[in-house]
């Protein structure tokens, strides 16, 4: 048993999880709660056997306690570079001069797994500055407000921060 | 209440911007991120007139809302790389 | 007592949210061109977002659960349509502004 078989009964618990934050309501009786718990079971499962192959290969795998810490640790930090985006790009668009400085710049990852680079490529997309273009074998595009560097290395070290050692946490 | 009224206001100053990009922006990409920003406002508005109103259903109004415009971006994209 | 006081909470988060939709779309105005444009816009607005649905949610508490779903969606989709979108407009032929500095996707097309 493979540890992406491993990760099947996951999805389905995911699933239910998402379901039962959707049929919540405020006042819901306690009957049609039971109900909708069952109709959620049946549901998930269906939906795991017939879609989890498309899961696999992709790096989502079972949930270690150790995964849960990064990945708890990467949703803070990335608030945190969120709202510091935004505070900078309020200074930007505020600011009567424009000071902009655009450019396309690449940046190498060594991540491997396509949901880390999509988790990666979202996190850069949301914080300072940064939009992720496209990827390629090599790495990836980013456009740039403010082009501080050019050079591969020292613009990924600013660009991607702390989110590449936390993520490497979670998808290894 | 007024605290709402001046919410009202800055969200429709917002759409209003947003309104003029989507009408002016010189290509349709422009068009396409313009509708974009305005639908992330018009799903906080969505929000809004579901706690207004005091009705949980209306929130189910602006889910749907914010799925409807992701695949709409997509068909966009997709649409604009010739993939469609 | 407490609620009020999650109340005016809410109330201050909603504020800042829409605050942040104001911002976005002034940058969609002032930006000179589509890729600064979408980074000012995506940014603000789903952050706004964010924001916006947190403190409705902190004003009608039982409301949170499904509020937060809703945030997350936004959260999730949102990066991916800009991505997306700007890709398929850079492939459709639209220009950097004029003063920007590198484009390395351009290298990448022409080797």
């Amino acid at each position: 048993m493979s540890s992406e078989t491993k990760s099947i009964p996951y999805l389905a618990v995911v699933l239910l999880l998402i379901w039962l934050g959707f049929v919540y309501q405020p006042g819901i009786s306690m009957q049609s709660f039971i109900q909708e718990l069952f109709v959620g079971i049946i549901v998930a499962v269906a939906v795991t056997i017939l879609t989890h192959r498309h899961f696999e290969g992709l790096g989502v795998a079972y949930f270690h306690p150790r995964r849960v810490a990064y990945f708890i640790a990467f949703f803070f930090v990335f608030l945190w570079e969120m709202v510091k985006a935004n505070l900078n790009m309020a200074r930007i668009v505020l600011s009567p001069e424009l000071p902009i400085k655009p450019g396309i710049v690449k940046v190498s990852t060594s991540l491997k797994q396509p949901a880390a680079k999509l988790f990666l490529g979202n996190a850069i997309t949301l914080t300072p500055g940064t939009l992720t273009i496209d990827y390629d074998d090599g790495g990836a595009y980013i456009h740039w407000v403010e082009v501080k560097d050019e050079d591969m290395g020292r613009a990924g070290e600013i660009i991607k921060g702390r989110f590449e050692r936390l993520l490497r946490g979670v998808f290894s | 209440m007024i605290f709402m009224y001046i919410i009202m206001g800055i969200l429709a100053i917002s759409i209003f911007l947003g309104a003029y990009r989507l009408l002016k922006g010189p290509s349709a990409s422009d068009r396409a991120v313009a509708l974009d920003a305005l639908t992330n406002i018009t799903t906080a508005l969505l929000v809004l007139i579901a706690y207004l109103s005091e009705r949980f259903i209306y929130l189910d109004v602006a889910l749907v809302y914010a799925i409807l415009a992701f695949v709409g971006v997509i068909a966009i994209a997709r649409y604009l790389e010739g993939g469609l | 007592m407490i609620e009020d006081i999650l109340h005016y909470i809410g109330m201050a988060f909603v504020f800042v949210g829409s605050l942040f939709f104001l911002l976005g779309t002034i940058g969609l105005i002032r930006m000179p061109d589509l890729y600064n444009r979408m980074q000012a816009s995506t940014k603000t607005t789903t952050l706004g977002v964010l924001s916006f649905l947190v403190g409705v949610g902190l004003m009608e508490l039982q409301w949170m659960i499904k509020l937060l779903i809703i945030a997350l969606f936004v959260v999730l989709t949102a990066p991916v349509g800009a991505s997306a979108l700007a890709r398929a407009s850079y492939n459709a032929g639209i220009k950097l502004w004029e003063k920007s500095v590198v484009d390395k996707y351009k290298e990448r097309e022409e080797k």
